[in-house]
């Protein structure tokens, strides 16, 4: 009986690996299809994959909201061409997103960096989110510690009659069986 | 009292969320104020003037070789520029007009083809007798990028000491090029930077 009872115990419906698992396995598959969807089989990018990624990035310079590889305005056309020449000469994304900041100033990157001002851009999504999932967290947790319900006022001064009229005897004809209070009297 | 601990508990519980909620709130509008605000629309424009001029050198309409690191100490107008742009053209004769005004003056023009070919513009100029300055036909177009062109015609008045001190983005006169070098010191700039 108490062995069972000790084996029992790891899944008993309050221990917290029955009560984390769930969550610890959702964990756990959130991970592995991240990982999958950004470290799998995925070959290396070829220079035309770098020159279109990066074209994506770069704002065309007369245009409205527009990238250079969706552009074909002449200054366009001489930044493709240019970031392709990078590319083949070994720069990097950084490197070559870097030489057209310092020519044309931040505006010119439609994906902003994440110095800086532009830094708000990634982090205020992220902290927005963690401070809605900790309120949530927060406010569950609460909601699962309190009672379902509580004893109005009205409910205490029941009680309390009741106790009172059990000191004077008149309970005496009470049956202890009876939840009711109902007594003989059925 | 249990009662009132229960209900101040409660009480807590949707204060929290309802700070949660306006924190979030707080964060999104900011979110959505910088996006709005980074400017997807703003003008692009170079940001080389007040740097140093980026050297360059290249083949000349004539065969000879123009750098720019031989006119140190000169003013230099460095002109982008493309025979299918109207505006290109227009400028031409002021050009012509403040090269002949400063024949033997520390000053020199040097024009660069943007986003053109070189047969093109060897056509172009062979029609008006050639040009009295230097015009390299043939840049792959990392001369412009690395002045921050966006559209021609664009020019950049290099001081005598190598810095860049005005742009101009659209045609040059020569009386506003002659204003920009006076505003900067005038022919007494001239050797200072060699």
């Amino acid at each position: 009986m108490s062995s069972g009872r000790t084996n029992s115990s790891a899944f008993s419906s309050g221990s917290p690996l029955r009560r984390l698992g769930p969550w610890l396995l959702l964990g756990v598959v959130i991970v592995a299809t991240l990982s999958l969807a950004v470290f799998g089989t995925r070959d290396a990018p070829t220079t035309q994959d770098r020159v279109s990624s990066i074209s994506r990035t770069v704002k065309c310079p007369v245009c409205s909201g527009e990238s250079v590889a969706e552009s074909n305005a002449p200054a366009s056309q001489e930044i493709r061409r240019d970031i392709a020449l990078r590319v083949q000469e070994g720069q990097t994304d950084d490197e070559i997103r870097s030489y057209y900041v310092a020519r044309y100033g931040e505006a010119i990157l439609l994906t902003p960096s994440a110095s800086g001002i532009n830094a708000l851009v990634w982090i205020l999504p992220v902290a927005a989110l963690a401070v809605a999932l900790a309120g949530l967290a927060i406010v569950f947790r609460r909601w699962s510690t309190e009672p379902a319900e509580t004893a109005s006022p009205e409910d205490r001064r029941l009680v309390e009659a009741a106790l009172r009229g059990d000191e004077t005897g008149s309970s005496e004809l009470a049956d202890p069986t009876d939840g009711h209070g109902e007594g003989d009297s059925r | 009292m249990t009662s009132s601990r229960e209900t101040g508990a409660r009480r807590g519980g949707s204060n929290l969320a309802r700070n949660a909620a306006i924190v979030v709130g707080i964060f999104l509008v900011g979110f959505i104020a910088l996006l709005a605000t980074r400017g997807a629309n703003t003008p692009i424009s170079s940001r080389i003037v007040g740097q140093a001029a980026p050297n360059f050198s290249g083949e000349t309409l004539d065969g000879s070789r123009f750098d720019l690191a031989m006119h140190r100490g000169e003013w230099v107008i460095v002109n982008f520029f493309a025979t299918w742009c109207t505006e290109c053209r227009l400028e031409d004769p002021q050009i012509s007009q403040f090269v002949a005004s400063h024949e033997g003056e520390p000053v020199k023009v040097v024009s660069v083809a943007f986003s053109d070919d070189a047969e093109s513009i060897r056509t172009y100029f062979a029609g008006r007798q050639g040009a009295s300055w230097p015009v390299i036909p043939s840049d792959t177009g990392r001369i412009a990028l690395d002045y921050g062109i966006t559209k021609v015609p664009e020019s950049y008045v290099v001081a005598p000491s190598g810095l860049v001190v005005a742009g101009f983005f659209g045609g040059v006169t020569a009386s506003g090029l002659d204003e920009v070098i006076n505003e900067n010191g005038g022919m007494a700039m001239a050797g200072s930077g060699s």
